[in-house]
């Protein structure tokens, strides 16, 4: 029941790469994951994914967003769902005023989420974005 | 004036003379004391009391003058009055160059001696009232001189910036501190002239502006921009007894140190929010990931996820624990501590074998290295078993597996200096100087996997602050790292402590 599809799932912990990846590989996605910014953009660089799940703060405090401009500039990934997910302290902590319409479209983000994800709700969002 | 009753002395070889001049004064209501001679008189004046003397100027032995002379030396403000029978103008101006205030001349009638005396004991009351009145008003100007002069000092020595500015809004005073808060240097204020916008920050005259126009209000206050440094400022209005403005106080204190106690308390309860929310936030995704069913066919991994689970909880624990040992060493004073001379080989080893395990799980060497006889230190045991504890446990945790790590410790001039060596992943350049800073981590590719409450070297350092000793840091990225304590010696044998 594999969709086929390779996401790359990029956070500062560990445990929550693992959580999202067995969520992920349940429902038939590869997973691909990094802990910082850097790993992740040089992961790209060998082979393109479909979708992108960062987290915001890892090494920088906007880490995330930096990844997220980066596989933008990549003419395969231009267009890949981005999902942004942070804590609430982070967000409000960090630039509040990103999380709108147009802050999203700036930094490059589909959709900002808030930790920790709900499962299906992330798979239903990833769906929704493929598809689309 | 002559209503009043005054202490009279008759001095008089003549008893008639002087039994006559009792009854007419004492007739009048005063008191009288009588002399022969002016040894006499000498003895009776020297009680005191006597606030007019009638001396008869031709006496036997002492005469009038010699009497007059020695009598003023000992009260000036008694009025003295001569008694002559040869009434010439030669005897009355010799008597009152003697400092006599009159002269009656023998005979007389009871109503010219009256007279005479009436207008010496006026003129004694008013040189009295006189000298009165003066004491007062000098005692009344050196009040006032001192009082001004201590008010001067007070608001020239105020930390506080303190300015005075009257009705017509012209500067009467400005201290010192406000010229060094609002950084007028040079060029200074005119006093008598209104501030200068030049030299005075807008927002402050405007403040000012507003307590003028608002002259009901009692006091404005506000911070003024621009810091820093960050100043604020209080304006009173001063009245007059009708209530009526007179003018303003305007004061000008520094919050730069409140505004940045305020930034820092802020900077850390976000920090310590995320510490806790990242554990959590990872904890709460694994436990959806059971409760949704994805891993119910894997019962091992949902064991390996239970037990992830449990970790991150333990080190929340510690993280909570840390927390709390790090607020109570900044408030605790050294009395509350338990200070005695201490070994510290014993402590060392004991944090060594604390970490063995850790270190045995990772297949780490640890190794002590210790002198026979190491001086004593003055700590508390409780606070080294932490330090060394922590420092031991890091340096077993940022390793590499089958690295090494090496405590020794040797006694310097002055302090034991004791040595944690790794053979781990180092610290980056530019890092070293942020280790000690809560929540501060090192976050590298080789320090992912690593947990720790980032507060463990700032509860060191605060240890080592307490105990008066130093830390020094030496690392290679890749290499490893040595942390260094040094601690004085007992017994204030330390040379270089500050």
């Amino acid at each position: 029941m594999s969709t086929g599809r390779r996401v790359l799932m990029v956070d500062d912990d560990v445990d929550f790469v693992d959580a999202v990846r067995l969520t992920l590989e349940a429902a038939g996605y590869e997973v691909v994951s990094a802990n910082t910014g850097e790993e992740a953009l040089a992961l790209v660089r060998e082979r393109p994914v479909d979708v992108a799940i960062l987290d915001m703060m890892m090494e920088e405090p906007d880490a995330g967003a930096m990844v997220a401009l980066g596989l933008r500039r990549r003419p395969e990934m231009e267009k890949i769902p981005v999902i942004l997910v942070t804590s609430v302290t982070e967000k409000t902590g960090y630039r509040v005023e990103t999380d709108t319409r147009q802050g999203r479209k700036w930094l490059g983000i589909d959709v900002w989420m808030d930790k920790p994800v709900d499962p299906r709700e992330l798979l239903r969002t990833i769906e929704r974005l493929t598809n689309g | 004036m002559g209503e009043r009753i005054g202490r009279i002395l008759v001095v008089d070889d003549e008893f008639g003379m002087r039994e006559g001049c009792r009854r007419i004064l004492e007739a009048e209501g005063h008191t009288v004391v009588t002399a022969e001679s002016g040894e006499q008189a000498l003895e009776l004046f020297a009680a005191g009391g006597v606030e007019l003397a009638l001396i008869d100027l031709k006496m036997p032995g002492m005469s009038g003058v010699e009497l007059l002379v020695r009598l003023r030396e000992i009260d000036p403000n008694c009025v003295y009055v001569i008694v002559t029978a040869y009434a010439t103008l030669e005897t009355a101006v010799q008597a009152t160059k003697s400092g006599a205030y009159d002269y009656v001349a023998k005979p007389f009638t009871p109503e010219e001696l009256m007279s005479v005396v009436n207008k010496a004991l006026a003129l004694h009351w008013l040189r009295l009232e006189a000298a009165q009145a003066r004491v007062e008003a000098e005692r009344n100007l050196l009040l006032v001189a001192t009082q001004q002069s201590r008010t001067r000092t007070i608001i020239q020595s105020m930390a506080d910036g303190v300015m005075v500015t009257n009705r017509e809004k012209k500067l009467v005073l400005c201290n010192p501190a406000l010229l060094r808060l609002l950084g007028i240097k040079g060029e200074l204020p005119e006093l008598g002239e209104a501030p200068s916008p030049g030299l005075f920050p807008s927002d402050l005259l405007e403040l000012m502006e507003e307590a003028y126009a608002k002259g009901e209000m009692t006091m404005v206050a506000r911070e003024l921009g621009g810091g820093p440094p960050n100043l604020a400022a209080n304006i009173a209005i001063i009245r007059d007894e009708e209530g009526e403005p007179l003018g303003l106080v305007t004061v000008v204190r520094d919050i730069t140190e409140a505004k940045s106690l305020q930034q820092r308390m802020s900077d850390f309860v976000s920090m310590v929010a995320h510490e806790l929310r990242s554990p959590l936030g990872a904890i709460a995704q694994y436990l959806d990931v059971i409760l949704t069913g994805i891993t119910a066919e894997q019962p091992e991994k949902e064991r390996q996820i239970l037990s992830r689970c449990r970790e991150r909880t333990r080190a929340l624990s510690q993280l909570v624990r840390d927390l709390l040992d790090l607020s109570r060493m900044q408030h605790l004073g050294k009395a509350e501590r338990t200070m005695a001379p201490l070994t510290l080989g014993e402590v060392i080893e004991e944090a060594v074998a604390f970490a063995s395990q850790s270190a045995a799980a990772r297949k780490v060497e640890l190794t002590v290295e210790l002198p026979a006889e190491l001086p004593a230190v003055d700590a508390d045991r409780d606070e080294m078993v932490r330090l060394f504890g922590n420092l031991v446990d890091n340096a077993v945790k940022y390793n590499r597996e089958g690295g090494a790590v090496r405590v020794e410790a040797r006694a310097t001039d002055g302090y034991v200096a004791i040595e944690v060596s790794d053979t781990g992943v180092g610290i980056p350049q530019g890092a070293v100087e942020h280790l000690g800073e809560a929540f501060y981590r090192v976050k590298t590719a080789a320090t992912v996997q690593i947990t720790g409450t980032g507060l463990g070297l700032s509860i060191c350092k605060q240890i080592i602050e307490a105990h008066n000793g130093h830390i020094e840091i030496e690392s290679e990225e890749g290499e490893g790292s040595t942390f260094r304590v040094l601690l004085p010696r007992s017994g204030g044998a330390s040379g270089g402590g500050d």
